[in-house]
């Protein structure tokens, strides 16, 4: 298999031949390769997971699909038309640096344990995002999972529901998402608990009015939710979670009064959002767009995804949590914009085809403004951390142990990181970076917000990889 | 290059030992790992090497490393983006 990748490398002296790099086969991905593709445009696509599709598109695996059937067939649709035009396609690969010339990804095969270098000449990030965390007491529990984890495991795994019943704690609209999901697969959900206060009438009046088809969507939500007796309680934030025979016991406070809220369940599935897998992007170079409470990183992109950086787009998640309809928009409007850049490609159809999506890029980013002001999160919605609270999963670092470091370490995550060994472990940071982040906000309110600085490798990768590439003649892939 | 499942359509519903942690137990080749793991109740992917706790998969998109396993090859896999083979022998990381 390694054979296989050995041509994708093109040598300097070779004329640039327009090869276009695509990382993160998702709704947005797989929407740019196709558009690329379809015009005889040379396309290779990475993607971490086993095959094409990314979150909203996973797909079922092979045995499960010929049990119970597939699962979201657009998806299967479009992922075969990809693979029919003949795209490269790298799954189970993931990207971890980039050489000093910023023209070659260093991917790594999870299956195989190597690397290999991808050369582009037109570049599109399209890695998504994964959800925020925030820590409370007992998350390390292991009936506390995200809720993408739990949609996955009743739509994509198809468990049986065998009278499951599970609780929904976070923000943003993907909770109604996942509670549907879980509605409908016949998992009893106990409760939605929402961190903000989105759902008002004066909301769905202003949703009906400006954005009909995303009202009745939620409407559509509110009511699965009401008729099927799940509570949706707002303002209310998780304190902490307690193992029981059988389940969870989950302990709420409640952010206006004092009086705490108890719940018992089985299963909890806890995300605030998403934050953007944006580590190519920073390594690039590329210049960030408006800043964010949590310190996230996005890039400033134009319509296209454009990216300060030439040749080098972003869309999708990793360019503003829009969702895969924004998505899929953005893979279009990119793919035709390089058409355009290799091919000088005008014409009717392909002018029509951009004005289409341009404006249709235009609604879904008021949309998901408009969202963002609904489901913002201040500093204060989250409480300071209990000491015996487990801040970072892998290192198995306690909130108790940021004393005095917090108070030394002047907004510095790099600090604090050193001292601590916060954010070291397999996820980098992933799942409580956010969450340190927002710690040091509220200890220095003045700081810019702060962020793990990237650094390759930035995944796991085996050492015998870098090794191999650095017996390679080019030994300066690695900053410094 | 995508993931061989290890079945072939005629083969689909053929049933395989899969070993987990030196329990044994009936599995449908190409099924999804994690569906079947929680299916069945097996909350122990990994152990925490500092906390010693036990942990079971966190986020199902191959981020967390909350659910990697050792293989009978003595290789690491996510248990969320792994299907089932024939004859595996899993045990949970850090045990």
């Amino acid at each position: 298999m390694a054979d296989e990748l050995e041509p994708l490398g093109r040598s300097s002296e070779m004329k640039a031949n327009n090869h276009v790099v695509i990382i993160g086969g998702g709704p947005g991905g797989l929407a740019a390769a196709k558009t690329l593709a379809r015009k005889g445009v040379s396309v290779t696509i990475i993607d971490e997971n086993p095959d094409l599709g990314g979150q909203y598109y996973r797909r079922r695996t092979k045995g499960t699909t010929e049990l119970v059937g597939d699962y979201r067939v657009d998806g299967t649709h479009l992922i075969s038309s990809v693979k029919k035009l003949g795209c490269t396609i790298l799954t189970d690969s993931y990207v971890w640096g980039i050489s000093n010339d910023k023209r070659s990804l260093l991917v790594e095969n999870s299956l195989l344990g190597k690397s290999t270098r991808v050369n582009f000449d037109f570049l599109i990030v399209a890695s998504g995002g994964h959800e925020i965390q925030y820590p409370f007491t007992n998350w390390q529990s292991t009936k506390v999972m995200t809720p993408g984890m739990l949609s996955r495991l009743v739509t994509v795994d198809a468990i049986e529901p065998n009278g499951r019943r599970a609780i929904l704690v976070g923000s943003g609209p993907f909770l109604l998402a996942v509670t549907s999901h879980l509605i409908d697969s016949g998992v009893v959900v106990d409760g939605v608990f929402e961190l903000t206060r989105p759902y008002r009438l004066t909301v769905f009046s202003m949703l009906a009015v400006f954005f009909p088809a995303k009202c009745a969507q939620f409407l559509h939500y509110r009511f699965k939710l009401f008729s099927n007796g799940v509570k949706l309680t707002q303002g209310s934030r998780l304190r902490s979670v307690q193992d029981s025979y059988d389940g969870i016991t989950a302990t709420f406070d409640k952010r206006s009064g004092g009086e705490q809220v108890v719940v018992e369940s089985q299963l909890l599935g806890v995300g605030y959002g998403f934050k953007p897998n944006s580590e190519v992007l920073e390594i690039l170079n590329v210049e960030r767009g408006e800043s964010t409470s949590f310190g996230h990183f996005y890039p400033r992109v134009d319509r296209y995804g454009r990216t300060s950086q030439q040749n080098v787009f972003a869309i999708g998640e990793v360019s503003g949590i829009e969702g895969f309809k924004s998505a899929m928009v953005g893979g279009v409007l990119s793919g035709q914009r390089i058409l355009r850049d290799i091919k000088g490609v005008k014409g009717f159809a392909s002018m029509y085809v951009t004005l289409v999506h341009y404006l249709r890029s235009i609604y879904e980013e008021l949309f998901a403004k408009f969202l963002k002001k609904l489901y913002r999160i201040d500093l204060e919605d989250f409480p300071l951390l209990d000491p015996e609270v487990l801040l970072c999963r892998c290192e198995g670092v306690y909130a108790s142990e940021l004393d005095g470091v917090l108070s030394q370490c002047e907004s510095d995550m790099a600090y604090v990181k050193a001292e601590t060994r916060i954010g070291m472990g397999l996820c980098q940071g992933r799942m409580c970076g956010t969450a340190l982040g927002i710690i040091v906000k509220k200890k220095y309110p003045k700081s810019i917000s702060p962020g793990f600085s990237i650094r390759i490798p930035f995944r796991p990768v085996a050492i015998g990889s870098i090794i191999a590439l650095e017996s390679e003649e080019n030994r300066d892939y690695i900053d410094g | 290059m995508s993931l061989e499942y290890g079945a072939s359509s005629s083969e689909i519903r053929e049933v395989t030992q899969l070993v987990v942690n030196g329990k044994s137990y009936d599995a449908c080749v190409g099924e999804s790992l994690l569906g079947f793991l929680f299916q069945n109740g097996i909350s122990s992917t990994s152990v925490n090497l500092v906390t010693k706790e036990v942990r079971f998969a966190f986020c199902g998109m191959g981020m967390c490393s909350e659910c990697e396993m050792i293989d009978e090859n003595g290789s690491i896999l996510r248990v969320c983006q792994t299907s089932i083979r024939r004859n595996m022998t899993l045990t949970s990381r850090g045990i």
